[in-house]
């Protein structure tokens, strides 16, 4: 079968088709890496180039991304027997003293579609939760969100965090949200600032592919 | 040039007490005899008017009193809150009140976000019937507003991100349009005013929002790349315009990037009219009070039309 077809159902969101074709996919016993890469996330690479580029909303990627879940709810067994490994792992929340999580929710969802294992901590999330998450789950990347000015704050927190454990070198540290910009992430320090959930993700691969 | 704001909550760090005294609070009434329930809200009101005559402010906000929570008729008002705006009323005779009136889908937040996205693509015709209970619980709710002596009802839902709305604009016309225009049509009906407010990017759904009719646009939100010069050269003769000063660099910017903001407001606002002085969002607690202070500075300076 052509895997273009499990990409376009996913893009128009049709979930139920996605999983038939992803079975149908399995049953001919076309490897579970090719379905997921060539079928899902390449679905979910352009719904993300999509909303970036203000063609598709919200919405529409949420839906699309529900299909994507019923096709990786099959090939998950499968990808864990081949022992095809995730591109890399995050921890992601949003900041203590915060309790807003949409554009978080937005990134974890954004991140899972490009194939990387998003471990979400939530929302009002402190500064040694995130580190300590970071160490035990072997993370290569801490995300951090704020929609607040009064808790944007507690990112640079985070840094100093990651720094006293020692995880600095180890682990990059991304952050977001409406009143965060590229000067805040120099002044505290953090590796990145992106605008967007579809560039966070972009992002994250980036420092994925580089660790 | 007028000035207000759709919440003022730095009434403490100004004026020494909040505008919401805590024996009001809703765990506190129980508590309280009806005679000193009376007099608490009347001391309120006479509060709620000294600081907003101290501020210059031409609309008065309410502030919610009462326990809103335990209504059984969501259209109803608790028994606080009609008693303190009619103190407020008599207290300000000559001002408009403004108070909460929107019934439209905001940007559902948690995991309501993925249900309501879900049910865009599964259920859209549910979700119009939702709608439309939702707007004409508001309607029925504004009729009250009115016959209370509220003037202004402010739409607080909110619509857009930084990045653009949350809805396409397809959805929104399908989803929201129909439902505020009908809401603001009533409200014009019954002789309210009407300013819509949405944190965000508003400009892939300007239109949309302006051809609902409301009296006023609120929020023009600077962090989200809006541009009241921009906005008004679009819209400004169709529709009134506040807002568009920079929350963020009122809380973490520094004073000349204050004043720049405020004087670029004033300056692109004021041509013509149609333009109402305020902040992008509200003055929240946590920001520094004398920033607000600044921008009210800058405002004195340049409110007087030639």
């Amino acid at each position: 079968m052509d895997l273009k077809e499990i990409s376009v159902q996913l893009q128009a969101g049709k979930a139920k088709i996605v999983k038939t074709l992803v079975q149908q996919a399995i049953d001919e016993g076309i490897p579970a890496q090719e379905i997921l890469e060539k079928g899902l996330l390449d679905g979910m690479n352009e719904v993300g180039e999509k909303f970036k580029n203000n063609e598709i909303f919200v919405p529409e990627v949420l839906v699309a991304a529900r299909a994507m879940n019923q096709g990786v709810s099959l090939l998950k067994p499968l990808l864990q027997q081949a022992g095809v490994q995730a591109t890399g792992r995050v921890c992601i929340g949003t900041v203590q003293g915060d309790l807003h999580d949409i554009g978080k929710n937005l990134v974890k969802m954004m991140m899972e579609g490009k194939g990387l294992e998003v471990i979400d901590l939530g929302t009002d999330v402190s500064a040694d939760t995130f580190v300590k998450t970071a160490i035990e789950q072997h993370c290569d990347i801490i995300c951090c969100s704020a929609l607040l000015t009064t808790t944007m704050s507690v990112m640079g927190d985070v840094v100093k965090a990651a720094e006293a454990a020692g995880i600095r070198d180890k682990v990059k540290i991304m952050i977001g949200g409406a009143p965060v910009n590229e000067a805040f992430r120099a002044q505290i320090d953090a590796d990145a600032y992106t605008t967007d959930a579809a560039s966070a993700a972009d992002c994250a691969v980036n420092f994925c592919k580089a660790c | 040039m007028p000035t207000f704001e759709l919440e003022f909550q730095l009434a403490e760090e100004f004026f020494g007490k909040p505008l919401l005294p805590e024996a009001l609070c809703p765990e506190n009434l129980p508590a309280l005899s009806p005679a000193e329930k009376d007099r608490l809200l009347h001391e309120m009101a006479e509060y709620t008017v000294w600081v907003y005559d101290q501020l210059d402010y031409s609309i008065l906000p309410l502030h919610s009193v009462g326990d809103f929570g335990r209504l059984e008729d969501r259209a109803d008002f608790p028994e606080e809150f009609k008693v303190f705006v009619k103190y407020v009323r008599q207290a300000a005779s000559d001002k408009p009140l403004a108070y909460h009136g929107d019934g439209t889908f905001s940007i559902p937040d948690g995991n309501g976000m993925y249900d309501f996205a879900y049910r865009t693509a599964d259920d859209p015709e549910g979700l119009c019937e939702e709608a439309d209970r939702m707007a004409r619980n508001a309607i029925e709710r504004n009729r009250r507003l009115r016959d209370m002596g509220v003037d202004v009802l402010l739409l607080c839902s909110d619509y857009c991100y930084n990045s653009g709305p949350f809805l396409s604009p397809g959805m929104f016309g399908r989803f929201i349009a129909p439902y505020l225009h009908r809401i603001i049509r009533e409200a014009r009906r019954n002789g309210q005013f009407t300013i819509k407010h949405t944190d965000g990017n508003i400009i892939p759904i300007l239109d949309q929002l302006v051809d609902c009719e409301p009296h006023a646009l609120h929020s023009l939100d600077p962090m989200a790349g809006v541009d009241i010069r921009e906005v008004k050269r679009r819209v400004g003769g169709c529709v009134a315009l506040c807002g568009n000063v920079h929350c963020a660099a009122l809380q973490t910017g520094t004073e000349q990037d204050v004043i720049d903001s405020a004087e670029y407001c004033l300056t692109y606002g004021k041509p013509g009219g149609g333009y109402i002085f305020c902040t992008s969002n509200v003055p929240f607690k946590g920001m520094p009070p004398e920033r607000y202070r600044l921008i009210l500075d800058v405002w004195k300076r340049m409110r007087d039309y030639d």
